[in-house]
Order: C-alpha cells, then structure tokens, then sequence
C-alpha cells in the first residue's frame, strides 16, 4: 500500500525560499553547475509530470515524449519558421501537447497495466515516425539545429543565467500548480482510483473521466517541459521522441520515490549528477544507472524518499 | 506488380516472419506463465548474435552452426541468471515494476555489450553451405539463407507445438499459464518450471539473433528496434497464444515487407496502428481460445 503523502507544513515559504536560493544560485556557481540545474529543472518538470500519472494515478504510460518531444519540435519550428514571439510559441506548443494528450487519452482510458503502457508506447512511436519521416519539415534525422532565444515578452533571455532564470520561474510555477492538483480533491479522487479503482467507482465517481484528466494535465506539463528543453539544447532531433526515452521520466520517478510528490525531483538530481559523475570516468554511465535501477527494485521499490521518510518514522516511533 | 514479384516479396516476407517467430514465441510462453512483459527479450536478441559473431571469429575453426549452438547456450545461462536473480524477486509486484525493472535489464546488457564489443556495426558472413541463391520464375534470386530461416522457423514451430502439447512439462506450462495457484496446489516445483520456461524463452530469442546475424548489421540498437516489433505480435496474437504469436508473425512480418514495397515513407509505423487497432478492438487478441 503507498505511504500516505506528508504536506509541506509551509508551502508558500518552501516555494518561496526555494525560489530565491536557487534565484541567486547563478552568483555563486560557475556556469557549467547553471547548465546542470537548468537541466535538472526542466528533467524535474518532466518527471513529475510523468509522475502524476505512475504514483498518483497508478498509470504506467509509456508514451510521454509524444507530448514532450512535439512540444519540443512544435516550439522549435515556431520560432525558426514564424516571426510570432517566442511567448506565443510557447503557449501553442503547449496548448498542442494538451490537445494531443486528450485525443490520445480518450482512446487509452479503456486499458489497464501493460496495455496501457503499450497502447501509449504505439501512439507516441507514430509520432516519432512522422517526424523522422517528415523530412522536409522536421529535418527527418538530422532534426532541427540552431534553436536561438528569442525574448520572452519583455525579458531577454538569451545567455546561460537568464535562461536559468526563465526556466527556474516556469517550472517553479508549474510545480506549484502541480502540487496544487495534486493536493486538491482531484488529486484525492486520482489516488484513491490508483489505490482501488472498483470502490472508487461505486462511490459514484467517473473513473474515466479522472484517468482521462490526470492523463490531461500529464501530457501537458510534460508539453511546457518539452518547450524549456528545444531552446536550451538548441537542437531537436528524433531520439527525444523515441520510446526508450520515454523510460527516463518513469526511471526517474522510481529512483526518487513515486508516491512522493518531490520524489522525481529528488531523482531527477541525483540522475543528472550521477550521468555527470559517472561519465567523468566511464561512457557506460548507462550501465551503473540501469544496475542501481535494478537493485533499488528489488530492494527499496519506494526509492530514495520512501527509504528516507521510512527511517524518519522509524526514529521517531523509537523516540517515543 | 508482376506475380513472380509478388511471389518473390512474399517468401522474403515469410523468411522475415519466421525469424520474428522465433523471437516470439519465446516472449509469448514467458509472458503467459510467468506473467511478466519482457522488454529485454530484444537485449536477448541482440546478446545472440553478438555471441554468434564473438564465438564465430575468437575461436579456431569453428563453424557457424557450433557458434549459432554455443551463443544460445550463452543467452539461455543470462536468462537463467536474469530469472534466477532480479525477477524472482518481484513476481508479485506490478506490471509496471515489472517493465521498469526489465528495462533496466536492457540498460545494463546494452552498454555491457558496448563495453565489450564496441560501438561498429559488425557483420557475420552467410555460412558457406547457404551461400548461394536460387532462381524463381521471372528471373529472381532467392537467397538460399532465407529459405533456411523459413525452414528453422518451421521446424521450432513444429517442437514447439509438440513440447506443449504432448509432453508433460508442456502441459504444466499450458496448465500454469491457465492458473498458477492450482500448479503449486498440485505440487509442482513452480518456481523451478519458471526458470526453465525463462531459459528456454531466452534460447529462442538467442536463436533467433544468431540466425539475424548474418541477414542484418549487428548493432547494440537492434534490440530496441525489435522487441516493440515482439510485443506486438504477442498482443496481435493474445499472450500465451503459440499459435496466435505464429499467425500473427506472419501477419506483422508480411505487412511491413509490402508495407516497404507500396509505401516506403510510411510502412514503419505500420505495426504500431496494427497494435493500436487490435489494442482498441480485441485487446486479448486475435487468436487467444480462452
């Protein structure tokens, strides 16, 4: 049975004392650590977005770069191909992933565990296929390169730290509405579809249609985190939206703790430094992840913050 | 599009079906008694023909049959090792630890394989014995190799049938695959015939990338490239369905070499409607009796 999630005593002054520390993180770490956290927001974003459907809806999709890869490559052909500005971009590519989710979603409601996954894994391959296979707009293999910053309505945000600011602002918003959802009776009513479908149903309520939600806003924070992601790489290429990529955010979810709300967020961290970290000395990071992957499955399912918060209750039940 | 044409794209097409088969079936018989999807069905694959080559090209004088031999012998003891170990661990989990933990199986094979062998894509020659080709009405050449796999391909469907169907370790396995609380009930040594349905699920998907290697480039990818293919034959055909897997091999294996002749832009994604089709209509399955 999933622990029952623990809230933040102080939501507003965790999000806001997050907000600044990480703000001025930029003052006093060198570049290539703003790179790094940059990349762990957006891989943050994505994650939980994944997440809202694998912990909290008991959902395994397998096809979540669908909306996180066309996100990506809508926003970089608007920006490329159209004069509109870059906030006008943004909000389409993402209103595009929501729409995608819910077209895809109305077909993937009817199937349950392994189905689902494949189900989901077949709709997103289309999309890979027409994108490597569209050349003449997507640039098939060799995707799209040269993705500039344009401002944001009045901010400039070209540069590494005013990327990193840009980007730290959208996904600390994002979360927070997450988090929102996710404690709000809706995200009650998705637990309780994830803990027991059955009963959930008896009591009256639209499995159906709250599986369909949950897949809804999934797909379209998985959209904003796409949309983060095209300028900051500056290049799109197919591999985003392979299935095998869609195992990362799951992978992540799992390795932080799924039924926690800042689980994916704890192993989207330690997921970008362990690529880090391991890659200094070897290339086969890839290895080492998949067998830490594979020991923490057998051994803490509940990952990192399931083992922690295990221990916390364990100190406190011996203090007492 | 003239018939010998016709007739030509349609035996490669069964040659290409039958290698999928191989492949398959193994996940087929897994999946249904064990109860786990296998995503690294395809790393096993691809360990078959990486091993054919290795064991082709490092030992003296060996033949392409003893190194096909000795490469699935090799995927069949990871198999057991894969069983033995991480999986027995989590049958009573989740489909969806089930998939994550078999994912990671394919993150640790594939750069394993990358360490060892490299990155190049390597090629393994056509055995000497099938090395030629044989001249079909309208001028066109068959390989003799594809007619092999074919007949590999048929061969493995006919032990296969006759292992489940007329031995009693197949029908233990058809009798799991139906109800696995009246196995141990009867006292049968469940976890054991596990394992053993592993291994030899293993073997096939050994097989059937040793049998790949000298048809296609021998690349760490070639796993991932087909085990979406695997997966959805196995849905197309309901787990657990031998027959079902055989059809649909060929139903998917014949669709995407037509596919290529008519619509060469499109005929990748050609398996994936099929899968979401049959997922939408009949997600037991074409071809499951139960």
């Amino acid at each position: 049975m999933p622990p029952k999630p623990q809230n933040l005593k102080n939501p507003i002054i965790w999000f806001f004392a997050s907000l600044i520390v990480l703000w001025a993180a930029p003052l006093f770490l060198p570049t290539f650590y703003v790179y790094l956290i940059t990349e762990i927001l957006i891989v943050s974003l994505f994650a939980v977005s994944t997440n809202v459907l694998l912990g909290f809806t008991g959902l395994l999709s397998f096809g979540q770069v669908a909306f996180f890869g066309s996100s990506a490559y809508a926003v970089s052909l608007l920006i490329k191909g159209t004069s509109l500005p870059f906030a006008a971009s943004f909000f389409i590519s993402v209103g595009m992933s929501a729409l995608a989710a819910l077209i895809i979603g109305l077909f993937c409601m009817r199937l349950r565990g392994f189905y689902f996954a494949i189900l989901t894994l077949a709709f997103s391959q289309i999309f890979f296929v027409v994108v490597y296979k569209w050349t003449s707009l997507t640039g098939g293999d060799d995707g799209i390169v040269g993705i500039p910053k344009k401002p944001f309505l009045f901010f400039n945000i070209n540069g590494p730290d005013a990327y990193y600011h840009f980007v730290l602002l959208v996904v600390m918003v994002s979360l927070a509405l997450l988090y929102l959802i996710i404690r709000s009776p809706l995200g009650e009513v998705l637990q309780a579809i994830r803990d027991n479908s059955e009963r959930t149903e008896f009591l009256g309520l639209q499995v159906r249609n709250y599986r369909l939600a949950s897949f809804v806003i999934a797909g379209t924070f998985g959209g904003v985190a796409g949309a983060l992601f095209a300028p900051f790489q500056g290049i799109v290429t197919p591999e985003l939206l392979h299935w095998s990529h869609s195992a990362e955010p799951l992978m992540i979810s799992l390795l932080g703790g799924m039924y926690f709300f800042f689980g994916p967020i704890a192993g989207a961290v330690i997921f970008v430094f362990i690529k880090e970290w391991i890659t200094g000395f070897t290339e086969y990071w890839m290895f080492w992840y998949g067998l830490l992957l594979m020991l923490l499955i057998m051994y803490l399912p509940g990952g990192i913050m399931g083992f922690v918060s295990e221990h916390l209750k364990r100190g406190k039940d011996d203090s007492r | 599009m003239e018939f010998s044409y016709f007739i030509y794209q349609l035996i490669i097409g069964l040659s290409y079906s039958m290698l999928l088969f191989l492949i398959a079936s193994g996940l087929t018989i897994i999946f249904g008694l064990l109860n786990i999807p296998n995503f690294a069905h395809g790393a096993l694959y691809m360990l078959g023909a990486y091993f054919t080559y290795f064991f082709l090209h490092s030992l003296p004088g060996v033949s392409f049959g003893i190194a096909l031999v000795l490469a699935v012998v090799s995927v069949g003891l990871i198999g057991a090792f894969l069983e033995y170990v991480p999986l027995r661990k989590i049958y009573e989990r989740s489909h969806a630890l089930q998939l994550l933990m078999t994912f990671s199986f394919i993150l640790i094979l594939d750069d394993a394989t990358k360490y060892f062998a490299g990155t190049d894509f390597l090629s393994i020659a056509i055995p000497k014995l099938m090395d030629g080709s044989i001249t079909l009405p309208g001028d066109r050449e068959m390989p003799v190799y594809s007619i092999f796999i074919i007949a590999c391909g048929l061969v493995v469907a006919y032990l296969l049938w006759l292992g489940l169907y007329k031995t009693r370790l197949g029908k233990l396995v058809q009798a799991g695959t139906a109800n696995k609380e009246m196995l141990s009930a009867l006292g049968i040594n469940v976890p054991r015939l596990f394992t053993l349905v592993f291994i030899l699920g293993s073997v096939l998907a050994g097989l059937g990338g040793g049998l790949a290697g000298p048809l296609k480039a021998v690349s760490v990818g070639m796993g991932e490239t087909v085990i979406i293919t695997i997966f959805a034959i196995v849905i197309v055909g309901g787990v657990g369905s031998l027959k079902g897997a055989f059809i649909a091999s060929i139903l998917v294996g014949e669709l995407n070499t037509f596919g290529v002749v008519f619509f060469p832009s499109f005929a990748m994604a050609f398996t994936y409607i099929l899968v979401i089709v049959v997922l939408l209509t009949k997600p037991e399955g074409l071809f499951r009796t139960k």
